[in-house]
């Protein structure tokens, strides 16, 4: 019982370490996405931090580590957030046919989310209108519009679809949006947006021709950005004047071009500072034209270049987070393989530990079954015998001895003859018990067992038997185990027991020869021969069990009148 | 006749018989011993006092005791005594009748003699004693005599079997000699031949060579 309690103790053991290492692994895998999670929100705080700092190329190296972990860990509108700043980045540094890229990535993220949308709308609108793809920018911002019913809110695109008109010197069409904006009450509580409006207005009046109406909406601007003080909004104004001016009055406009240019110098916007140039190249006189102008070509180069940096630079920090996102993923893929290499290897032992208990217990039950099989043999062999020593005690002895107890109590012993008959038929009952313990007596297994064996079955001579013995090839005893010699001895004296007491045999033959590794002995007498019947009286049956039980064959082989041969042939 | 014997036998009553005839024998001094451990211990205070025991009567088997023995058997006791004192005589008076025991005692232990517990045995303690005392071989128990003699097994070969088988094939015993010859079986010397015919003979009771056949046939030796 107890190895059965062993076997199940071992299979729950293995199933419970099973389910523990399932256990961890789950918990693993959420600690994993919230640690990452929050290495993300990390990435984006710094971006934003640098971003405000004017440091672009750190924002977006920032804002690109983050999104790879948003776009993994499908947090969208984190991923959008990042994406749209992304864009804004590149646009500020004059990249929008990557913004637009930036952007498009952006846009399976923010399909349900409104502020985003018109946030990247705008963006692609701005692209889209730098790159004089002015259709585009109108419908985007359009699109911006009709997202929202927010009058403040729908003021930036009406105001950039203007913008976009005038552009496309299409003034008749930008006064259409501006003019009846710019008469929208709530506007005075935002003047900044308020100047934008009427600057941009008053500018396409003027250049559609009403430079009067048009001059007094610029200057009204220019006021109210004086006023707040939106110095970068005005210096809007002062290009605008500065273009107002350029065929009218040439101080004047140059006056204005380079109030536009210091400021814009300030703020270090570059497309300002190059509008501003470009008015002044126009009318300065040659020697001052020559060096705005090659001031501007200087400042063009130069911006050039640093938007192909920026390009590139942008292109590259995506390329490689990308390219660490590929080597992440493939490692991943090994790791995971190798992970389920050693899943597969602990399997394989597991199973291999528990095969192995298993045939151990197998095993060691097969053991356990044939050693008690054989015990329970051995001791049936051993009853067998008992009862065999008592069954003969009682007819043999007991019998006898009853008569000469009945002799020496009826009888007077005084008289010699009949002490002498008592005497002599104790005597009997002596040596018969004499012989009975012999029979019963311990063999002689060692060296002598040969020689006391031939003894043995020599004693069975009388006068009206012979018993000789055949030597074949020649037997090494020494080479022979005990259990065989005792059952042997046993086997041969039940025969030889069995031939006197039953056959009446004059010749006894019993040979010895050993043929490869097996010994060969074969008995054969000259009696009257047994029938099954006897044999099976005769404790002939023990004779085979024991034999066997040594791995031998024992046969009888008997015909009435023609003898009693037996074969036993037993491994060596 | 011995001076001083020493009987060791766990058996009282045996002990009267034997006690009976060494006082009928004239000896003066008899000890009894009820273990073999017993029985030594006397011999060797005997041996130290300068008085030793001249004979040991001994039984083979011992019945186990409550007390832890060192020795066991009358052979473990007769090779200590032995060890101790080579001048003692020593007979065996025993059941045991096994041939091959009984010669082993002679060879091994030097004893001087055997005695067959039975109806005979006062008689033939006597003579054993006497014969012991007077140093003669082959001391033992008539019914015992064939222990002595090699003929006590009746031993056939291969080379008899073949024998046999020539001989059931028609060969006359002159012809074996020619027959054995050219089939290089050896030995094929006529003498030899007829040496082991003769002596199957007497095995088989045969009263000639084609009885001799008819019988081997029948018990399956050919």
């Amino acid at each position: 019982m107890p190895r059965y309690l062993l076997l199940i103790l071992l299979v729950l053991f293995s199933f419970i370490s099973c389910q523990k290492k399932q256990q961890s692994n789950t918990i693993n895998g959420t600690k994993n996405k919230t640690t990452n999670a929050t290495i993300a929100k990390k990435y984006a705080t710094v971006g934003d931090s640098f971003y405000t700092e004017k440091k672009f190329d750190s924002a977006y190296y920032h804002y690109n580590q983050a999104k790879e972990i948003f776009e993994n860990e499908r947090d969208t509108l984190y991923a959008a957030y990042t994406l749209i700043q992304m864009a804004r980045i590149q646009q500020i540094s004059g990249d929008y046919s990557s913004s637009e890229e930036t952007l498009t990535e952006a846009l399976p993220f923010i399909e349900n989310d409104l502020s985003y949308q018109i946030a990247s709308n705008n963006l692609f609108g701005i692209a889209a209108k730098e790159m004089k793809n002015y259709d585009d920018a109108i419908y985007y911002y359009t699109k911006i519009y009709n997202s929202t019913k927010d009058v403040v809110v729908q003021l930036t695109p009406l105001n950039n679809i203007a913008a976009v008109y005038i552009e496309q010197k299409k003034f008749k069409d930008a006064i259409a949006i501006l003019e009846p904006l710019s008469q929208k009450k709530f506007l005075d509580t935002l003047p900044q947006k308020k100047a934008v409006i009427i600057d941009n207005l008053g500018f396409a009046f003027a250049r559609n021709g009403d430079r009067k109406k048009g001059l007094q909406l610029m200057n009204e601007s220019l006021l109210i950005r004086k006023k707040l003080p939106d110095s970068y909004g005005s210096i809007e104004s002062y290009l605008h004047l500065a273009d107002f001016y350029k065929s009218i009055n040439y101080n004047k406009s140059k006056e204005y071009a380079l109030q536009a240019l210091t400021i814009a110098r300030f703020y270090k916007s570059i497309d300002e500072q190059l509008e501003a140039l470009s008015s002044l190249m126009i009318y300065s006189e040659n020697k001052e034209k020559n060096n705005y102008a090659s001031q501007f070509l200087f400042m063009n180069d130069s911006i050039k270049k640093e938007q192909n940096n920026a390009k590139n630079q942008f292109a590259k920090i995506k390329y490689d987070s990308r390219k660490i996102e590929l080597e992440n993923i493939k490692f991943k893929a090994e790791r995971a393989a190798s992970l389920l290499q050693i899943e597969r290897q602990n399997n394989q032992i597991y199973l291999f530990i528990l095969s192995s208990a298993l045939l151990v217990l197998i095993s060691l039950y097969i053991a356990n079954y044939y050693r008690r099989k054989h015990k329970k043999e051995r001791l049936e062999a051993s009853y067998a015998t008992e009862t065999r020593i008592s069954k003969a005690l009682h007819d043999e002895l007991a019998n006898d001895v009853f008569y000469a107890m009945n002799f020496a109590e009826t009888q007077d012993l005084q008289n010699a003859i009949k002490k002498e008959s008592l005497l002599s038929h104790l005597d009997k009952i002596y040596q018969r018990t004499r012989n009975f313990s012999r029979e019963n007596s311990p063999i002689e297994t060692g060296i002598h067992f040969e020689s006391e064996l031939k003894q043995m079955l020599s004693s069975y001579k009388s006068s009206s038997t012979e018993v000789i013995i055949r030597n074949g090839n020649p037997i090494d005893w020494s080479n022979v185990s005990t259990e065989k010699k005792i059952a042997l001895q046993r086997v041969l004296q039940e025969l030889m027991v069995n031939m006197k007491k039953h056959s009446q045999a004059g010749f006894v033959v019993i040979g010895f020869d050993k043929e490869q590794n097996l010994i060969k002995i074969d008995y054969s007498d000259n009696g009257i021969g047994l029938t099954e019947k006897i044999i099976l009286k005769n404790g002939l049956q023990n004779a085979e069990n024991r034999i066997r039980g040594v791995k031998g064959i024992l046969t009888f082989e008997s015909e009435t009148d023609k003898g009693f041969r037996a074969k036993i042939v037993i491994p060596k | 006749m011995f001076k001083k014997v020493l009987i060791a036998d766990d058996i009282d009553f045996n002990d009267v018989g034997a006690s009976l005839t060494l006082k009928k024998l004239g000896v003066p001094e008899i000890a009894y011993a009820k273990y073999c451990d017993d029985a030594l211990l006397k011999i060797k205070k005997a041996y130290l006092d300068g008085n030793p025991f001249e004979l040991l009567i001994s039984d083979l088997s011992f019945k186990g005791d409550y007390q832890v023995n060192e020795l066991n058997s009358g052979e473990e006791l007769i090779a200590a005594a032995k060890l101790l004192d080579p001048n003692l005589k020593i007979i065996v008076f025993s059941i045991e009748d096994r041939a091959h025991r009984i010669q082993l005692l002679f060879e091994k232990l030097q004893v001087n003699g055997y005695v067959l517990k039975g109806r005979n045995t006062l008689y033939d303690l006597h003579t054993a004693i006497e014969k012991a005392f007077n140093n003669k071989p082959e001391n033992i128990s008539p019914e015992l005599f064939h222990a002595f003699q090699d003929k006590a097994t009746s031993e056939i070969n291969n080379y008899d079997v073949v024998l046999i088988k020539y001989l059931s094939l028609g060969n006359s015993q002159e012809q074996l000699e020619t027959v054995f010859k050219q089939n290089g079986i050896s030995p094929n010397g006529k003498s030899s031949i007829e040496k082991h015919i003769n002596k199957l003979k007497i095995y088989f009771k045969a009263n000639n060579t084609v009885h001799l056949v008819a019988i081997a046939k029948d018990l399956g030796i050919i």
